[in-house]
């Protein structure tokens, strides 16, 4: 099974390569020409910017920077017909999504391998946090409103931007959609989604022009889903078909935004955002037992505002404040306990600002400062709690150098954190300075091919979790350490005589080190956090994407992904598990999409495909889980009635009812469906 | 219903004798250890407690032998296996469910009781007994293997024991952190009813009974300001002693009123440090040391000692890869080491020739 896997997987990613290299070897040019057919205007219209506008409008030519970004804008989203933000990663080489199965189910990110505590995810330019346990739920994020998801692994050229951003492995960076307003000042959208397992998620959008300075959009959506889906369980030679139990979700999600406009006087824009939600655990499904009574609320709210004005000619000024409240409540009904449940609440609160600041004396030469200064506080009704408060405080410095054919970045990023706590003893204070730099070089002035390199070193500073969680913690942690080294090559260009819209090709290859890596030890009775981990990571990410004009209503895209990750455990040499491949970790994963867009449906099929992987650090066949080929078709419409514009959409999700699992017994979903009316005003 | 037991027997100990293909033993040769079975609890959550067998004249390992035997998988944490008669019975906490086999670990039946998790058991006048980790001591029936009563203990019970015609229950409160339980309760077998309740030590877990009638008991102390402590329970007089000589952190009673020891501290990385002591039930005193050969045993987490032929078993766990099995002659001497084929070795049950 592993080995065949292993070459289905090679063969067609391969395959897919040599027909694309040999179909664009003789195309060239430095213009990117973007096709699009977008929905929103629900008429065929094709847009054609230059390469300096596409950075102008800040969505990032990905085979232009010095480190690996990838992007799925609104466009992408519409052309693949995808409805979840999972979904869109999917897209992005290089990316562990842990997925807990179902609506409810946890989903993180973890970046080349090195966990998702060192994946940071922000939201229109502010960073989610989550001090507690170091990584964000993406699946608490509707893909509806967001314009464009893109993954920086290293540093990102684009250094105007806040300190925080800095400071991470991989930033997985979500922008929503800003209001467009074509004919009246008011936009109104409304739409019902309906999928399997007793989904139900309706939402909808309003936009309004304020003058002409300002305009304001609401959006909000409820969504609710009895969840409970049939899987296959498997026990030794036993099969038996279950039904996933409390995985019942209801969640609401409001958003304000304020934009205003106001020329050389700057952009001024606030953020509200709300979540509410309720959801059973299924927990993981234990043989011969199927007790599960595990509950979790949650109550979210941030409100940002940001401000960025260009200063003079040669200087420009970003700001931004954030609040935010993270509340959760878990609850677990179980004679065990000897109250007969568990009822514990924690509290997060977080009190950010950051200034930013640029300067660019010269055409090609560019340079930012940042600050920011954010207080993390925690409380909680567990047992021996010590409320935690943590000050940060990040500063980064960055230079650019940017040609035609050279970029370079370096930056500089300066951490201080300090702690205190109301019971016990708190945490040292910890400084550290880590530095980053990158280069993307055009070889030659006719073709677009690009060689890049780049290094990072980053670290992550202990969680609350880790430091202060009863009896496991331990105050006493250094950071965990990671460097990250990246060399790939690049290529974009058009080939319109082929046929040929336009084409980017990207490989890279790296090497990680994580060293100190925090993890929990057991000692003889009690479990301890830990620097004892130490990991090493080899791969090589490869992206290729095509977009075909066939006629002038009928357009094919073609894209792909590869990624070969080998993560080894180095920690102990003498260790069962001493170069054995990290849990959940596949040696090759790979994703592949093609999407044909026409005047009268839009059709997209999407391949995932995920090599075996480990459940546990010990690589022997109990621990394998294996592999699988996850088959998603989506067929979308547009058209227009009584003034209206419509879109109906339609997806099978797991189309060959495929049973696997991401997390060991935490099955996922078979064959689903799912149906989304959208109304346009 | 006599009959029908007799048959049965009869029928067990036909199955034993036609697996090990040996004449039946003539009633004047000497009880020997056949087999040593190895119980590995599992990663909590990853369904994979496994069986394996040892054979200690061969020192061969078999791997899986409950999944092998019957086709389906061990289940979720496997905490204790008591070998009584016939059978064996084996209690899988996570799953909810015991296991009942033959000798050679081939399934005869399950116990399952709603929202009960079993975890230890012990035996007398031919019923078998567990504790429920819900606060339950539950009375079986090992012929019609049927829960015959509970009674109420108290909070998440680990550890039961049989002396003087009474059984001890360790309550442990271990999920009641950090406010332990701090009590063993004495129950009539009989009667299936807590005579009285004994103060001690902050969760109190484990149990051993020696032959002149006394219970050793260690709580494992709140892992802050109450450490562990071996403790002595008379079962004439119910009065509790701390025994303070030996620090222990687990025990196994052997032959001959042997108590073997692991005495674990953690040094000023959280690393765990073990040592192993054998202790004199009878003179009630520390022997010394029981690894005479110099052998080093880190990350220990369980210690069996056969009370036949008088060897002790040391499991080790990193708690992510398979366990290893040390095994020691009564003199403290290694005579194997071998891989236990899953994660947390939790103990090492013997079957002999009678």
């Amino acid at each position: 099974m592993h080995l065949i896997f292993k070459k289905r997987v090679i063969t067609m990613v391969g395959a897919c390569f040599m027909l694309c290299l040999s179909s664009f070897a003789q195309s060239k040019g430095d213009t990117v020409v973007v096709k699009t057919i977008e929905s929103k205007e629900d008429s065929t219209k094709i847009r054609t910017i230059s390469e300096s506008k596409v950075i102008a409008t800040s969505k990032p030519a990905p085979t232009l920077q010095t480190a690996p970004v990838q992007v799925v804008d609104r466009s992408a989203i519409e052309r693949m017909g995808i409805s979840e933000l999972h979904e869109a990663l999917k897209s992005f080489s290089g990316v562990n999504i842990k997925d807990y199965g179902g609506i409810g189910g946890l989903k993180t990110v973890s970046v080349r391998s090195l966990g998702a505590q060192h994946t940071a995810v922000s939201y229109d330019g502010i960073a989610i946090s989550n001090v507690q346990s170091g990584q964000v739920d993406i699946s608490r994020f509707s893909l509806d409103n967001v314009d464009q998801v893109s993954l920086v692994i290293g540093q990102s050229d684009n250094i105007f931007r806040t300190a925080r951003l800095f400071a991470s492995a991989g930033a997985l960076e979500i922008s929503t959609i800003k209001p467009i307003f074509v004919e009246s000042g008011i936009n109104v959208a409304a739409q019902m989604k309906f999928a399997s397992f007793g989904t139900y998620n309706p939402s909808l959008t309003y936009e309004q022009r304020l003058g002409e300075k300002w305009s304001v959009s609401v959006v909000g959506d409820y969504l609710t889903s009895k969840g409970e889906y049939p899987f296959k369980l498997k026990n030794g030679t036993e099969e038996t078909t279950q039904t996933r139990l409390n995985s019942d979700v209801k969640t609401l999600r409001g958003e304000i935004n304020v934009y205003g406009n106001f020329n050389k006087g700057g952009k001024l824009s606030f953020k509200g955002n709300y979540l509410d939600s309720e959801r059973g655990l299924p927990g993981s499904v234990v043989l011969y037992n199927i007790n599960a009574n595990e509950r979790l609320w949650d109550r979210n709210a941030f409100a940002h505002t940001k401000y960025e004005v260009d200063l003079s000619e040669k200087w420009a000024l970003k700001s931004s404040l954030k609040y935010s409240y993270a509340w959760n409540r878990y609850t677990d009904i179980n004679e065990k306990y000897p109250s007969g449940k568990v009822d514990d609440r924690y509290a997060q609160q977080e009190y950010y600002g950051s200034v930013a600041l640029q300067y660019a004396p010269y055409k090609y030469l560019c340079f930012t400062a940042a600050e920011d200064v954010f207080v993390n506080t925690l409380d909680a009704t567990i047992p021996e709690c010590p409320f935690p408060e943590r000050f940060n405080s990040l500063t980064s410095i960055a230079g650019q150098f940017k040609n035609e054919r050279l970029t370079v970045t370096a930056s500089v990023l300066g951490t201080m954190v300090s702690e205190k706590v109301k019971i016990g003893t708190a945490a040292p204070s910890r400084k550290n300075l880590s530095p980053a730099v990158g280069i993307s070089y055009k070889l030659s002035n006719d073709y677009n091919i690009r060689v890049r390199a780049s290094y990072k070193d980053v670290y992550r500073v202990p969680t609350f979790n880790d430091l202060y969680y009863s009896r496991v913690g331990n105050i006493n942690l250094k950071p965990e350490r990671a460097t990250q080294y990246n060399v790939g090559i690049t290529w974009s260009g058009q080939c319109p005589d082929k046929g040929v819209d336009y084409a980017s090709i990207s490989v890279d290859s790296y090497y990680n080190k994580v060293k100190d890596k925090i993890v929990a030890i057991p000692t003889l009775f009690i479990w301890k956090m830990m620097n004892m981990g130490q990991v090493d990571i080899a791969g090589v990410d490869a992206n290729i994407s095509a977009t075909f004009g066939i006629s002038s209503g009928l357009q094919l895209g073609i894209s792909g992904n590869y990624s070969y990750q080998y993560a080894v455990d180095v920690s102990d040499y003498q260790s069962k598990t001493y170069k054995h491949q990290i849990p959940y970790t596949p040696l090759h994963s790979g994703n592949m999409n093609v999407s044909m867009l026409s005047k009268w449906v839009n059709f997209s099929y999407m391949l995932s495909a995920v090599g075996d992987r480990y459940a546990l650090p010990q690589n022997v066949p109990s621990n394998r889980i294996d592999g699988y080929f996850e088959h998603t078709v989506s067929v979308n419409r547009g058209f227009e009635l009584f003034g209206l514009r419509l879109k109906i959409q339609g997806e099978v999700i797991n189309l060959t009812n495929r049973m696997y699992d991401v997390i060991q017994y935490y099955p996922m979903p078979g064959r689903s469906y799912r149906l989304t009316l959208k109304i346009n005003y | 219903m006599k009959k029908r037991i007799l048959l049965f027997v009869v029928f067990a100990c036909f199955i034993v004798v036609s697996c090990d293909k040996k004449p039946v033993p003539e009633p004047d040769i000497p009880e020997v250890t056949v087999g040593a079975f190895v119980l590995n609890n599992g990663n909590f959550g990853s369904n994979d407690a496994s069986l394996t067998f040892y054979n200690p004249d061969t020192k061969t390992p078999t791997y899986g032998v409950f999944q092998s035997l019957n086709g389906k998988k061990l289940g979720d944490t496997a905490q204790d296996m008591f070998i009584y008669g016939s059978k064996i019975y084996i209690a899988v906490f996570n799953s909810g469910v015991i296991f009942v086999t033959d000798r050679s670990g081939k399934l005869i039946g399950e116990i399952k009781a709603e929202k009960r998790s079993p975890r230890y058991f012990t035996a007398y006048n031919g019923n078998l007994y567990v504790t429920y980790y819900e606060g339950y001591l539950g009375k079986i029936d090992t012929t019609s293997l049927s829960l015959m009563s509970t009674v109420k203990v108290g909070d998440n019970p680990e550890n039961v024991e049989v002396a003087n015609g009474k059984l001890y229950v360790a309550n442990s409160g271990g999920m009641n952190y950090p406010n332990y339980g701090k009590t063993v309760s004495v129950v009539n077998p009989s009667t299936m009813s807590v005579i009285k309740t004994l103060d001690v030590v902050d969760n109190p877990t484990y149990l051993a009974a020696d032959s002149k009638g006394d219970v050793y008991l260690i709580s494992i102390g709140n892992y802050n300001d109450v450490p562990s402590a071996l403790q002595k329970i008379d079962t004439q007089s119910d009065v509790v002693a701390t025994i303070s000589n030996v620090q222990a952190n687990w025990m196994s009673m052997g032959a001959n009123d042997k108590l073997y020891i692991i005495s674990s501290q953690y040094d000023a990385n959280w690393n765990t440090v073990s040592e192993y002591y054998v202790y004199d039930a009878i003179s009630e005193s520390v022997i010394g040391k029981f690894i005479t050969d110099g052998t080093a045993v880190e990350k220990a987490y369980s210690i069996s000692a056969d009370p036949v032929s008088g060897n002790v078993y040391i499991g080790t766990s990193d708690y992510k890869s398979n366990g290893d099995m040390y095994v020691f002659s009564a003199a403290g001497v290694k005579i194997d080491k071998f891989d236990t084929g899953g994660l947390n070795p939790i103990g090492v049950y013997f079957v002999t020739n009678k």
